[in-house]
């Protein structure tokens, strides 16, 4: 029956299943967001909150009295631009890695059969379901002068010393792959096992051995199954804060450790949220052009 | 068998021997002996799960045979990997490479062979000729209807001028109507460059329209290859007959031997007599098969018997009149059913039978084919 009041009810359940969440995203993603702004216009003061409101009563008027002051510092300060670089770069070189482990994994599970496949599958979610924090430890176990690798390494009397593996950029790389990798094997899988095997057997048919076919069928089809899972893992490398504070040296710059330098040691809240800002921007406009760019692919 | 009648004794364009295919232990297709000569519209024909499309799929080098060789042009192709055999395929589902324009989908192969851009290019143009799509080039298979996709593919199999194509029920994803001009479009085609095209269907009127030779397979063996029309005429088994267009089948029990020889019939309560010399036992069970448009029919009175050789006494039990032809059903004192087709130039006695009517059916000795299996 599609009386008036049930044509009001069902259009009451519908704005409700999209309200909640927009009021979910509203309260707890806006409104901090703007709150970190704010802060970030502000300024320095040894106080309880430890910064300057950004509005005040100039002579009965309300008026913005903050200012850019944190941003310029950022651009002035050559640690904060090497560590955004440097964060960029780790991320970037870890997403080429999580697709170079990731590739071949999602490929295998893709073209098993349907018992193996959910075994795989589960296998790759696995890790997922213990803290990243305690296989980071389990990292350093293995890692540390006195931890299995170099313990198994002297013991074969392959080494007389424990060889340097903490605190190396192959500590940091080796945590980050191994912690992102299901986000770059799912959406890799999802892509490849929609490819029609169909394709794959044409390609040979018209003269294309496995490799030409890879190169000119199989890849080119998961590209979108690439790009989704590079920024699953890009995207969260840049702002990773715990890998490298556990694995990395003290010389190892990220973006994420100099964020809480700066918010905990320094108490410095509106210098702390400029980088913060800054990151967003930095995360945010790449991939806002690499939407626009597919978008405008798919149009053609 | 008629294969080897057809090769003539010289070798054959494609030649199979004792090719045997086993998935885990079941025989998809098993020992089958095949030879197909140049330039012929050669059809696969059979039921889903008798094994055609694993023997044309081992022809493509796309499954790899359990034994037995294949040749192409004299030269041994069964160890050859897919990419590298002078055949190419047109896929069921066209696979079409959805991330290329249809110009790129054609020059494929031209691009894997290393042909001249050039070159390449004026292939890809005489192509989209050939299948009517010129201008359509630049356009992704997306954007195509189910019709020109099914060209596109047709001319990318035949872009690197293969020795012989293979279809895999290429037209089974069309309408009726488009199928039709599709089949014809092919036979032009095929005539046109004069390919050997090898083509799988489960449709027998596709095959019969089409095929200059067909190979019907049943249960991974390949039963009988001949012309469509010893096919019809000629059936190998009931199976085939009934596979074939529609028939009755009669079944008779032989008595006696030589000269002597009878079938009699609990079917049609009288003798079953065929042309030509049979080599048959005291005893044996034999069919003869019958056309529904060969079967006569005329009004009996009542009570009167048909009782001769070939005839039948029974009522018309369903008439369906379509126009040029008309369907009778009718069901013989035996109670077994048959049918009865009739072309519009009937002569009177025919026009008048009726529903319910009492009929004589008779069919004539050459109408007949006496099937041991």
């Amino acid at each position: 029956m599609s009386g008036p009041k049930t044509d009001f009810l069902s259009k009451l359940g519908s704005r409700l299943v999209i309200g909640l969440p927009m009021f979910w995203l509203l309260l707890f993603f806006l409104v901090p967001f703007l709150v970190v702004l704010q802060v970030s216009l502000a300024d320095l003061r040894l106080a309880q909150p430890p910064f300057t409101p950004i509005f005040e009563w100039l002579d009965g008027i309300p008026s913005y009295v903050g200012d850019l002051e944190n941003y310029e510092f950022l651009f002035s300060d050559d640690l904060y631009i090497r560590s955004y670089l440097n964060s960029v770069k780790i991320a970037f070189i870890s997403s080429l890695a999580c697709l170079i482990v990731g590739y071949p994994i999602a490929y295998v599970i893709a073209r098993a059969d349907d018992a193996l496949r959910n075994t795989l599958l589960l296998l790759v979610i696995l890790p997922f379901w213990t803290s990243s924090l305690l296989r980071i430890y389990a990292l350093i176990g293995m890692y540390s002068p006195t931890g299995f690798i170099n313990s198994w390494l002297i013991s074969f009397g392959l080494i007389s010393e424990p060889i340097q593996l903490m605190q190396t950029d192959f500590a940091v790389y080796s945590g980050i792959v191994i912690t992102y990798l299901p986000l770059m094997v799912l959406p890799l899988y999802a892509a490849l096992q929609k490819l029609d095997e169909d394709l794959l057997e044409a390609s040979a048919d018209l003269g294309a051995g496995p490799l030409k076919t890879f190169w000119q069928v199989t890849l080119p089809l998961s590209l979108p199954g690439i790009l989704a899972g590079c920024l699953l893992v890009f995207i969260p490398a840049v702002g990773e804060y715990i890998i490298p504070a556990l694995l990395g040296g003290s010389g190892q710059l990220m973006i994420g450790k100099t964020l809480w330098t700066e918010f905990f040691n320094n108490r410095d809240w509106p210098l702390a949220s400029a980088v913060a800002m800054v990151m967003l921007a930095v995360l945010v406009i790449p991939m806002m052009l690499l939407r626009n760019a597919q978008s405008q692919e798919g149009r053609s | 068998m008629a294969n080897t009648e057809a090769s003539g004794g010289q070798s054959a364009f494609l030649s199979i021997r004792n090719i045997c295919k086993e998935f885990s232990g079941v025989r998809a297709v098993n020992d089958v002996d095949l030879d197909i000569q140049q330039g012929e519209f050669f059809c696969l024909l059979g039921g889903s799960g008798s094994g055609k499309s694993t023997l044309l799929r081992m022809i493509a080098g796309l499954e790899k045979p359990s034994s037995g060789t294949i040749r192409i042009d004299g030269q041994d192709i069964t160890e050859t990997p897919a990419w590298s055999r002078p055949v190419n395929m047109m896929f069921q589902s066209y696979a079409l490479f959805p991330h290329m324009s249809v110009e790129k989908n054609i020059g494929y192969g031209l691009r894997q062979d290393k042909w001249e851009k050039a070159e390449a290019e004026a292939r890809v143009s005489e192509l989209l000729e050939l299948v009517q799509m010129k201008e359509y080039g630049k356009r992704k298979p997306h954007q195509l209807s189910g019709g020109q996709r099914q060209r596109v593919a047709l001319a990318r199999a035949l872009a690197r001028k293969p020795k012989v194509l293979l279809l895999d029920e290429p037209l089974s994803a069309l309408d009726k109507k488009l199928r039709e001009d599709t089949q014809r479009q092919l036979v032009a085609i095929q005539k046109e460059i004069g390919t050997t095209f090898i083509m799988v269907t489960h449709d027998q009127e596709e095959a019969m329209s089409i095929a200059t030779r067909i190979g019907v397979m049943d249960n991974a063996k390949l039963i009988q290859v001949d012309t469509p029309r010893e096919l019809y005429e000629k059936p190998a088994n009931r199976m085939i007959a009934g596979f074939v267009g529609q028939v009755n089948i009669f079944e008779g029990q032989v008595s006696g031997s030589g000269k002597n020889q009878t079938i009699q019939s609990k079917d049609t309560g009288n003798a079953l007599e065929v042309l030509g010399e049979h080599d048959l036992a005291d005893g044996q069970t034999v069919w003869v098969a019958v056309r529904p448009e060969r079967l006569l029919i005329k009004t009996r009175a009542k009570g009167r018997a048909a009782a001769a050789p070939n005839k039948a006494a029974g009522r018309v039990t369903d008439i369906m009149y379509l126009g040029n032809i008309t369907h009778f059903e009718i069901t013989l004192k035996s109670g077994k059913h048959v049918r009865l087709t009739i072309s519009e130039h009937w002569d009177e006695e025919e026009a008048t039978v009726r529903l319910g009517d009492r009929v004589e059916i008779s069919f004539e000795k050459r109408a007949a084919v006496l099937l041991t299996r």
